[in-house]
């Protein structure tokens, strides 16, 4: 029965798709226009900073200067949808879910599922999973990614997914991905591509782009930090490590600096020990886990969680669980013995005091029996 | 859920209304023609409220309110009703929270309410503001029910008039109007409905209780600061709980919020993250600390947010400024005198409650004692709790340049030092840092703590020498009389001395311990110093002024750990002083009192030695004994041991050395003991009972047993006696067979250091010692594994070929590896001449001391003699340079080639004085003399001085027939000196002189120069003469 409601939902997903369904080429989306105006598009192609669309239902390419258009809004093709159902990306048993909610309307639920389904990909990418993440998020990239220059709502995605590249060494594809956001207006973006570069340099021992990118970081912590990852590329621990600590202390809030710092900072603990070293795991093990902790929902979370992990963090961290549960209950249980103990004094003590009433009743009576005894004898 | 009432605060006001109305109807009723109608008040009220007179208005509700109390007509009830709920928002209007709250509740708990959800709010909302958190918390939860199960109200309209009401009749009939229902709450009220549930649980300690609502807020409110605040006070309520698992679920959140900027969620950050970390929560309160923004950059923020509120609501952007034409324009006034006037006044009359309340913030944020560096503080602990020690230094160092001398800055200076040389392993870093303190700051605890730990630092690296360099530092301290601090000092400069004494420099050491003696009389160190103070002169052999202080002790001290050693090292004074029988007496003291002692061995040995001396052998032997058997050490067990050996070998007692060896052998083989000296001892007595192959078996076979490990110097001592026993003992046969038995186990081992010590012996064997030294200094890069003879051969090589270049690190070898070995001297030897080589005539001078310290006037150690005075008269110090020369002749062991050189120096000592005479007397006498030692080097030598001096006295014969002497002189003739006296007699006068010499003839040729010697060089030479 289950299954039923299940095949039901994906096909009424389905048929929310087919009522839409426009056979016109180009990536469809909602364009935005900097005077506020608002079209759907097929959006065909972007060159030298220009983007070239076709209104919807004509074939007529139109081309405008990518910085007069705010924002660009994607929207899942049937074909998206259904292969990320293949490759349970999202669930029958969420789709259901969101059929079965009678708050949204029809109309919305598409958008949810979409929603759903970026979440679930995003999720890879926090737990530090670069591979699926890039799997998933690729084909949605394969002909939007040239207009991510562009603000749209995919375009978080975009940056997670050069970082993905970036994790995964494969370097030509974080180039690829940084040429596309280097033509955007954001100053952010383009900042955030450049960094990712020169940590591509650095990677190559192209020491000499990465300081050129770095002397032009607008960001002081991004700029220590591509600093401190220079370092480390050259060796130089103790060093990386003190520039680091600067960007801890002073840029402890800087929400896309600090985490990736503080994981560098666990590398470094990592780089420093060694049979030689007064430099122990349990330090490399302290920062990937507060890493892990306080940056939950964070990709580098992810990653910390990984390093923590290959030196047992998990398997230490338990431990000392058992250990304090032991610790309470021992206390819990002195505590209790302590009680007992002072109840049965306690009841000892009031024994004692009632056999000496007991025993002053009884000399009182004897007193007085005497007494009346000498009464009675007067 | 269920709609409750509240009673107990209500039924106040419920009586105060009841007994108003009872007194307007008496009203009513005594003036019944003047008092308005039901309807008049109405109608007054109306008017009041629209023309803003809201006093009135709600005078006037009451009233009428009063006057229809008792109806239960339907449609004055919904009148009254709404005429309740306008009072209701009128009394909020005018801050009369109390009895707001009680007329909002009357017209909820009345049927035909057409607001009930907004005025269940609204009761919520006065409740709250009154602090009347128990009511909130039922007025909340009833809206929040009512909103999901609304009541269901009678039917509005009842079709029919009230009898009763004919007051009323000219009234609009209220219950006839269509009512709109009420909408449902919004999500924005409801997420405030929310967070005052929230808040009140709270505020009235129900911590569980709070969370669910706080977290309703945190999941759907708008606001970034609300949300963060919600999270904030969540995180409260599971430190109040105490529920800390569940807390770092929320850290995240918060993290990503921008609540900090908040003043309750900075100052409850405060609170928070130190639970946390008093709760060992670290990580928890990691995030938290962080979050903690400086004061005076929270102030401006929050000021800057008062003045856009200020500004959103029409007041000037500060409280007391003027009021700029900027600000004018921007608040539209037409006439900008009169505005501003009237801006002004409003502006004092009636600030909104917000802007009341961020002052409010502003002023106790300010109030606040600085935090930051606190802040700072425990996160460098924190940080180092955790063991993230570079961040740790980093915010100990940002506290510590805030604040250098401050309690938190001191405290932050020490973590600094402490984590750089015990977590960071950064010694040079820390010094840099420590010292950099200690030059500046001189007062208190904190250099002297530094300087102690640097103290303790280093003595467990056994850096003495470093320890000296603290001196200049705590010399410069400032004294106190603060009794903790004395005892700093007196401690620092006792581990002072403590390092001197490490270093053997035992002046400086006794020096120090008397300083501290002197400077911190009574201190808890006063005992130890003593000791030390004792033990620093005995090991300058000050005999006599240490007895005093170990008397000292044993009387002063006499429950300190050290009597028993006391009594024993004043026996070594006695005997140091030759007072042997004090000393023996001391020592069987000791024997007698402390048999336990650790010092008993020694005493029972010492004792042994003085009746070893007085030929009391038998009592000698069992003193040995009985140090034997109470040996701890193995120090003690083999000086026992080989002492016997040594007796029993004046007394040929072979069977006992075997015995006592053997026993040691088997003994204390596993604790360390010296098994090769045992073999060496074992072997040595096979000779004396000449039994020389089975000798030289057990020497090999020791030698490939033990020859691997470096420390085994018996070995050493056996390669010697196997070369000795070679060339004395064994035939041609024994000694091709012995060479080709070491040349076996050469072949066999692996071992470096073996192989090394078999090539030495080897070389020894066969006379090509020089030959593997030249190959060794070359071969070798390092010197690990080689053992004293080793180094020895490539040090005398070195001397032979002038080659200083790895002197300096053999000799440091030696004295670090091999301090008591005997073939040490070689390497003082080629340090010594490599010094002077090099013109360093301090150093030279230096080693030359050592050298003399630890073998005396031995034969093979004149050269330091030798070498000495040749110091001196390069430096000029002719009186010294004669002096140390003259010394020479009078040493018994030093005769021959030492003395025929001293003989030649005391001439360049008088020619480079001018004194020609002399020199010439004393370069005659060296080969007159000596001419048979050093291969008639000398005479050679004194030949050629001879002639100098002649040529500068212009006696050209005598010089000539000094040159004739010396080729007719057989010791001379065929050394290359004598090429001289051929080139200057030439060719045709020095083959006259040869065919003389070829058929035997001898000369009588004596060059007399009349001189003056000094009484004592007189007595020297005729003493030698003799």
């Amino acid at each position: 029965m289950k299954r039923v409601i299940l095949s039901l939902a994906v096909c009424t997903a389905l048929s929310a798709f087919s009522q839409d369904a426009v056979v016109q080429s180009g990536s469809p989306a909602l364009l935005e226009a900097a005077n506020g105006k608002k079209a759907s598009v097929f959006l065909q192609f972007m060159e030298g900073g220009n983007l070239t669309f076709q209104p919807r239902k004509s074939t007529k390419n139109m081309t405008v200067p990518g910085d007069k258009i705010t924002s660009l809004t994607f929207s899942m093709s049937k074909e998206e949808f259904e292969t990320c159902r293949e490759q349970n990306i999202i669930t029958s048993e969420q789709i259901s879910e969101i059929f079965a909610k009678t708050e949204i309307a029809k109309s919305e639920k598409l958008n949810v599922i979409f929603k759903t389904i970026q979440n679930n990909i995003s999720s890879m990418y926090n737990e530090g999973d670069y591979s699926s993440f890039i799997a998933a998020i690729k084909p949605f990239m394969n002909e939007r990614g040239q207009y991510m220059a562009i603000e749209n709502n995919l375009d978080d995605f975009y940056f997670m997914l050069m970082e993905s590249y970036l994790q995964q060494e494969e370097f030509s594809q974080v180039k690829k991905c940084a040429a596309v956001l280097k033509e955007s207006s954001d100053e952010n973006k383009v900042e955030s591509a450049n960094a990712r570069l020169a940590l591509v340099a650095i990677a190559e021992n192209d020491f000499a782009t990465a300081e050129s990118i770095r002397s032009e970081m607008k960001s002081e912590a991004g700029s220590l930090y591509l600093k401190a990852a220079m370092e480390r590329a050259q060796g130089e621990f103790k060093k990386s490590m003190l520039t680091v600590t600067t960007i801890i202390a002073d840029h402890a809030n800087d929400r896309e600096w600090m985490p990736k710092s503080e994981l560098l900072a666990a590398y470094l603990y990592l780089d420093m020990t060694g049979a030689n070293s007064i430099i122990s795991t349990n330090s490399v093990i302290n920062t990937s886990r507060q890493v892990k902790n306080i940056y939950a929902g964070d990709h580098t979370a992810g990653a910390a969680k990984t390093l923590w992990m290959s030196l047992g963090g998990d398997v230490i961290e338990e431990k000392e669980k058992v250990e304090k549960a032991e610790r309470v209950a021992a206390e819990k249980k002195a505590k209790e013995e302590q009680k007992a103990r002072r109840e049965k004094e306690r009841l000892a003590k009031k024994a004692e005091r009632e056999a000496e009433k007991a025993a002053k009743a009884v000399a009182a009576a004897s007193t007085n029996l005497n007494t009346t005894t000498e009464t009675e004898s007067e | 859920m269920i709609l409750s009432k509240n009673t107990g605060r209500l039924s106040v006001f419920r009586r105060s209304f009841l007994i108003a109305g009872i007194y307007l109807g008496s009203l009513l009723t005594g003036f019944a023609q003047d008092a308005p109608t039901a309807g008049e008040l109405l109608q007054e009220a109306m008017q009041a409220m629209q023309a803003e007179r809201f006093d009135d208005a709600i005078d006037s509700m009451y009233m009428y309110l009063g006057e229809v109390e008792e109806s239960k007509a339907p449609r004055v009830v919904a009148i009254s009703q709404d005429i309740r709920y306008k009072l209701g928002t009128l009394l909020i209007t005018k801050d009369r929270l109390d009895e707001a709250a009680s007329v909002l509740q009357e017209y909820i708990d009345r049927p035909l309410a057409n607001h009930p959800r907004q005025a269940m709010k609204m009761l919520a909302t006065c409740y709250f503001d009154t602090e009347a958190y128990e009511e909130c918390v039922s007025a909340v939860t009833n809206a929040l029910y009512y909103n999901e199960n609304p009541v269901l109200l009678a039917k509005k309209s009842t079709g029919k008039k009230d009898d009763d009401d004919d007051d009323d009749d000219d009234e609009e009939d209220y219950s006839e109007e269509e009512v709109e229902p009420e909408e449902e709450y919004n999500q924005d009220e409801l997420t405030t409905l929310h967070m005052t549930l929230a808040e009140s649980y709270y505020n009235i300690e129900k911590w569980a209780h709070c969370i669910d609502p706080f977290g309703y807020v945190i999941e759907y409110t708008l606001s970034e600061q609300r949300k963060g605040y919600a999270i904030m006070q969540v995180i409260n309520a599971l430190i109040e709980i105490p529920d800390f698992s569940r807390i770092m679920e929320w850290i995240p959140q918060l993290y990503r919020t921008e609540a900090r900027f908040d003043i309750r969620v900075n100052l409850a950050l405060m609170n928070a993250a130190a639970a946390l970390y008093e709760a060992e929560e670290y990580d928890s309160a990691l995030p938290l600390y962080r979050m903690i923004l400086p004061r005076d950059e929270l102030v401006e923020f929050q000021k800057g947010k008062m003045r856009n509120m200020r500004i959103s609501v029409g007041l000037p952007p500060e409280a007391d400024a003027d009021i700029s034409e900027d600000d004018l324009l921007l608040f539209g006034a037409d006439d900008p005198v009169e505005t501003a006037d009237a801006l002004a006044e409003e502006a004092a009359e009636e600030r909104p409650k917000e802007i009341v309340e961020l002052e409010k913030l502003i002023i106790a944020l300010k109030d606040l004692p600085p935090y930051e560096l606190d802040i700072q503080y425990r996160m460098a602990n924190l940080y180092k709790t955790v063991e993230r020690y570079w961040e740790a230094l980093k915010f100990f160092d940002k506290v510590f340049a805030v604040d250098p001398s401050g309690e938190v800055g001191e405290r932050s200076i020490y973590e600094v030092v402490d984590m750089l040389l015990n977590n960071l392993d950064d010694l040079p870093e820390a010094e840099v840092r420590g010292f950099d303190y200690m030059g500046k700051y001189k007062e208190g605890m904190t250099p002297r703590q530094i300087a102690y730990m640097l103290t303790g630092h280093y003595q467990a690296n056994q850096a003495m020498a470093s320890v000296k360099s603290l001196r200049p530092y705590l010399d410069g301290f400032a004294r106190t009389n603060e009794e903790t601090i004395v005892k700093y000092d007196t401690e620092l400069y006792f581990m002072q001395a403590v390092a001197d004494l490490v270093l053997q420099k035992y002046e400086d050491s006794e020096k120090g311990f008397k300083y501290v003696l002197d400077e911190f009389p009574e201190s808890h160190q006063e005992a130890n110093c003593t000791y030390w103070y004792g033990m620093s002169q005995l090991f300058q052999q000050k005999y006599a002024e240490a007895f005093p202080n170990f008397e000292r002790y044993t009387k002063k001290f006499t429950g300190e750990k050290f009597v028993d050693e006391c009594y024993f090292q004043g026996g070594i004074c006695l005997f140091g002083q030759e007072k042997y029988k004090e000393a023996t007496k001391r020592f069987t003291y000791v024997i007698e009192t402390y048999p336990d002692s650790s010092v008993f061995p020694e005493a029972c040995s010492m004792r042994g030695d003085i009746n070893g001396s007085e030929g009391l052998l038998d009592e000698a032997i069992a003193d040995y004994e009985m140090a034997y058997a109470a040996s701890k050490k193995v120090v003690q067990s083999t000086y026992a041991t080989f002492q016997a050996a040594e007796i029993y070998e004046a007394e040929e007692r072979y069977d006992d050395i075997i015995r006592v060896v053997e026993r040691y052998e088997s003994e204390w083989c596993e604790e360390g003991g010296d098994i090769a000296k045992a073999l060496f001892w074992i072997g040595k007595t096979k000779i004396q009972q000449k039994l020389y192959e089975e000798a030289v078996k057990t020497y090999v076979d020791a030698i490939a047993t033990y020859g691997s490990d470096l420390r085994q110097d018996g070995v050493d001592l056996m390669i010697a006696e196997l070369i000795k026993i070679s060339s004395i003992y064994l035939n041609m046969e024994l000694q091709e067979k012995l060479i080709a038995d070491l040349e076996g186990e050469l072949e066999a081992t692996d071992s470096i250091t073996l192989q090394l010590r078999l090539r030495v012996t080897l070389a020894k064997l066969t006379d090509t010692e020089f030959v593997l030294g030249k190959q060794l200094l070359s071969e070798l890069e390092n010197l690990d594994n080689a053992s004293p003879p080793v180094l020895a051969t490539i040090c005398d090589a070195s001397f032979e070929l002038k080659d200083y270049s790895r002197a300096d690190e053999m000799l440091t070898i030696f004295i670090n590896k091999f301090e008591d070995s005997e073939f040490m001297r070689a390497a003082y030897k080629l340090r010594g001449f490599g010094q002077f080589a090099e013109k360093d005539y301090e150093g030279t001078l230096a080693t030359i001391n050592d050298a003399q310290a630890l073998y005396g006037t031995e034969f093979d150690v004149a050269w330091a003699q030798l070498l000495k005075a040749r110091v001196l008269l390069d430096e000029g110090n002719i009186d010294e340079a004669r002096k140390e020369n003259l010394s020479i002749l009078t040493v018994p062991s030093w005769r021959g080639e030492p003395v025929a050189q001293a003989t030649f120096q005391l001439g360049l000592v008088e020619e480079q004085a001018g004194n020609l005479k002399k020199a010439f007397a004393f370069y005659q006498r060296a080969y007159f003399q000596y001419k048979g030692h050093a291969g008639g080097h000398w005479a050679a030598e004194g030949y050629l001085a001879s002639a100098r001096i002649l040529k500068k006295m212009d006696r050209e014969n005598d010089r000539r027939n000094t040159y004739r002497a010396m080729l007719f002189d057989p010791y001379v003739n065929t050394l290359p000196q004598a090429d001289k006296a051929r080139e200057v007699l030439g060719n045709t006068e020095v083959a006259e002189i040869q065919a003389l010499v070829d058929v035997g003839t001898t000369t009588n040729i004596t060059v007399t120069v009349e001189t003056e010697m000094t009484p004592a060089s007189e007595a020297s030479v005729t003493e030698e003469g003799e």
